[in-house]
């Protein structure tokens, strides 16, 4: 094996550790040595002045502060006997700079032995979370030192084989040609396997309750779905579904509103115009009904005469929305497939309404229901797995 | 220590501010140190010296150093 | 009507003439698409498009470029097809697909031939083509190399091809040439990159020795840096000078998208509209106008696509208006700058870069 690391760049841990791996303990999930790790790592980030820089891994390390684990701890703390699988070998996204932590963080939270493939882009995030992770590995959680490692690598087949070969978890963080191409690559036969996917979101807004809402708050909010990254992440909003009776004046004042917290937050890249131009015109072509409504090239809407199955095969980025106005919410039923992944939602009975669909009709997709302006924020369950339980297994005495 | 004197340190610490300027009047986004990202450090900061765990809605309600207190005071028990 | 067009001089009319002349025609071209056009007619219904707001030239619809990579863009039934363009798109990229008819292909190579002959004069000359001859041999396939080229035969007296079928320059074609014509006024063509390296470089690195200094250097795809050698418009003029006395120069930006309505390069470097077609400068923000001497987007409007909607695309170019009408060289009408691509854009997001390589 030893050839094949010529090319490997250790962000974290080396050669000798990723060698040994295959022999370290697990640990139980949430484990004391973990938890005190992350409260570290979370409090050295936050006062680390380059980290602070960037507002991505200022969110991480909020997420992984000592108070929010320990309460999430408390979800688990009845699940005795639980302990990590062995050895996680994940592959970051090249497009999210901290996926890798927070991938790191679900892998090592279960018991397990993190080695991390992060992409070969130089994202500034991924080099500063690295030095933090060194430094309190070294100097604070020597014990956890054979516990991670994260790894750049170019074109090198046989150290993902590799890898794959000794893995216990293999989780693929990206698009579906990715997993696809990782999934021609044997694992073990006890090996499990998560993929990551594109998946797309929705919003369901009440137009009566909208009304009656701060405007610049759910401004706001939205502006984080959506325009914070990009409108790309899984998780942001690509369509929204009205309700309500006063449609029309809630979609004004909610455009308008949006409108003015763009202006002011969002760069909006010189192509984007004619990207989503373009983006309507192939939309067109297929759905002649549909309507573009450009305010300018920041916020362009398509508003939709109906739902079509393959709206989302036209879904865009930086500010392209489908709107769709109904008086019966039953009718998103055809949006709710496997690629769906989050609906927000804005209305007192929302989230009622939303969950009783999905399991009327057993939808394949929707893996989250959560307030409008809550779709970026970081979870231990993601993508409908409960990831300190999938992540693990159960001594079972039964 | 007392813990308005705790109190005044988690901002020293949490927004790596001087003590003078910590006190009444002090407001979310009226000083660089004090914007979203900051507040993260902030929030993180009281939970540790008060061993505490804030909900969403109070971390988004501690508007300034007087909201901080009254929060504290009335949801988490803290006396001034 | 284009035979108004045609009865004019291409670079005579001054703004408010032009416009006037310009917007009926537009106006005409996009009815006349649309009842054609199936798809440019959704996508005019779906931005919402109303003829009769359309009061001057920069309110007609503009389509982006890439949707003739798209879409099936043609306004006329396939037993009209007289031949189809392919843009020269790097490969697994999708390429435009541009339809002509006889009617567009012909009208194509007149107005080329106009316009080109008001720079280099209206007499047919030898040309000396700094490619293969090979880009020519599909004549029913043509990529945008290969389209200009054949474009320019008309324009000729005799077309020589310079390099073999392995790119390679031949000595001997290029002697027999200048030795044949090179005593009077002749027509050198190839793209910018060509020129510089299978030209330029091969006279430099195999110290050829010979007089090109008759001749007319045409270039297309000037604008676009040579990124390799990193090598200015000035320094490229300079080096041709030096090394085989080249010094009529004459660039040019167009597209496969809207072949025969090039912008040409005159004597004071500027790239010139014709009659037949023009250039709206627009903002990133909204697709506003720019004002002169400020960048954006490239809007170009030709009156001679009939047989595809392609009389009004916003191309991904960036580029300036340097002014209208005032130019030194005396044409009339705008005269523009091209700065390159418009960026493209690194997004945040879950999309698929991974692949690339495991």
């Amino acid at each position: 094996m030893q050839q094949e690391f010529d090319n490997v760049t250790f962000l974290v841990g080396s050669k000798d550790i990723l060698m040994q791996m295959e022999h370290i303990p697990v640990l139980p999930i949430f484990s004391d040595k973990v938890r005190e790790f992350l409260a570290i790592l979370s409090d050295e980030l936050l006062h680390d002045k380059q980290a602070k820089q960037f507002g991505d891994i200022m969110a991480y390390a909020f997420w992984i502060r000592g108070a929010a684990i320990e309460k999430v701890y408390t979800k688990y703390v009845s699940e005795t006997h639980r302990i990590g699988r062995g050895i996680a070998f994940q592959i970051a996204p090249s497009n999210i700079p901290v996926q890798f932590a927070i991938s790191m963080t679900y892998a090592i939270i279960s018991g397990n032995i993190s080695v991390v493939r992060v992409s070969r882009k130089n994202f500034r995030q991924v080099d500063i979370i690295c030095e933090v992770i060194k430094r309190v590995l070294t100097e604070k959680c020597t014990q956890l030192k054979p516990y991670i490692c994260v790894l750049r690598y170019d074109h090198d087949e046989s150290v993902t084989k590799w890898l794959s070969s000794i893995c216990d978890i293999r989780m693929i963080w990206g698009g579906d040609n990715t997993i696809s191409m990782i999934r021609q690559i044997s694992i073990q036969p006890r090996c499990i396997e998560l993929g990551f996917a594109d998946r797309y979101s929705l919003a369901v807004i009440n137009a009566d309750d909208y009304l009656k809402s701060d405007f610049k708050v759910v401004a706001k909010d939205f502006y984080n779905d959506t325009y914070y990254t990009d409108q790309n992440a899984c998780s942001s909003t690509r369509l929204i579904i009205w309700i309500g009776n006063q449609i029309e004046k809630a979609q004004k004042i909610f455009w308008d509103n949006l409108a003015c917290e763009v202006n002011i937050k969002y760069k909006l890249s010189e192509i984007c115009g004619s990207e989503k131009l373009l983006k309507t015109a192939i939309c067109a072509a297929k759905h002649p009904e549909i309507r573009e409504i450009r305010q300018n090239n920041a916020i362009v809407r398509i508003e939709l005469p109906q739902l079509y199955d393959d709206t989302m095969d036209f879904k865009g980025n930086c500010g392209y929305f489908f709107e769709y106005a109904t008086s019966n919410l039953e009718s998103i039923v055809s949006l709710l497939k496997k690629d769906c992944q989050t609906v927000t939602f804005l209305g007192e009975t929302l989230e009622d309404d939303i969950h009783k669909l999905v399991d009327l009709y057993g939808v394949r997709g929707v893996d989250r229901i959560v307030p409008l302006g809550h779709s970026i924020d970081l979870s231990f369950v993601w993508d409908g797995y409960d990831l300190p339980i999938t992540l693990s297994r159960v001594v079972g005495n039964a | 220590m007392s813990n308005l004197e705790k109190y005044v340190n988690a901002f020293v610490e949490g927004l790596g501010v001087d003590k003078d300027i910590v006190k009444p009047g002090l407001e979310y986004q009226a000083i660089a140190e004090w914007d979203s990202v900051g507040h993260m450090g902030l929030i993180s900061s009281i939970e540790e010296t008060f061993d505490i765990m804030m909900e969403t809605d109070d971390i988004i309600d501690l508007s300034s150093f007087e909201k901080g207190k009254e929060i504290l005071a009335t949801k988490y028990d803290i006396a001034f | 009507m284009i035979e108004d067009f045609h009865r004019l001089s291409p670079y005579c009319l001054a703004k408010e003439d032009k416009e006037a002349l310009l917007l009926k025609e537009m106006k005409e071209l996009t009815d006349w698409h649309r009842h054609r056009c199936r798809e440019y007619d959704c996508f005019l219904e779906a931005i919402g498009y109303d003829s009769q707001m359309v009061k001057s030239l920069d309110r007609i619809p503009f389509v982006p470029i890439r949707v003739f990579k798209e879409l099936t863009m043609k306004s006329i039934p396939d037993d009209k097809i007289f031949k189809t363009m392919m843009s020269s798109g790097t490969s697994g990229q999708k390429q435009s697909k541009i339809y002509l008819d006889k009617e567009t292909a012909v009208l194509q190579q007149k107005v080329l031939l106009r316009l080109l002959g008001d720079f280099v004069g209206n007499k047919r000359l030898p040309m000396l083509v700094i490619d293969s001859k090979a880009i020519i041999k599909d004549r029913k396939l043509f990529t945008t190399r290969g389209a200009t080229v054949m474009g320019l035969d008309f324009a000729t007296k005799k077309m020589v091809f310079a390099l073999d079928d392995d790119m390679q320059l031949d000595e001997h074609i290029l002697y027999e040439f200048a030795n044949q014509y090179g005593g009077e006024k002749f027509l050198i063509f190839g793209f910018t990159f060509m020129v510089w390296q299978h030209l330029f470089q091969e006279i430099k690195k195999r110290k050829i020795d010979i007089d090109l200094s008759n001749g007319y250097l045409l270039t297309a795809g000037g604008w676009k840096k040579l990124t390799s050698a990193a090598i200015s418009n000035d320094e490229f003029k300079k080096v041709g000078k030096e090394l085989c006395g080249i010094s009529h120069y004459v660039d040019h930006y167009g597209m496969a998208e809207q072949t025969g309505c090039i912008y040409a390069e005159c004597e004071c470097g500027n790239l010139h509209a014709s009659i037949y077609s023009d250039v709206i400068v627009r903002r990133y923000f909204d697709f506003s106008p720019c004002d002169y001497g400020e960048k954006g987007y490239i809007q170009v409007l030709s009156t001679l696509p009939r047989s595809y909607p392609g009389h009004s695309i916003l191309t991904e170019d960036e580029g300036i208006i340097l002014g209208e009408d005032d130019c030194p060289c005396g044409r009339k009408g705008k005269y523009i700058k091209i700065l390159g691509r418009v960026k493209n854009a690194e997004i945040r997001g879950c999309s698929d870069t991974y692949a690339a390589g495991i």
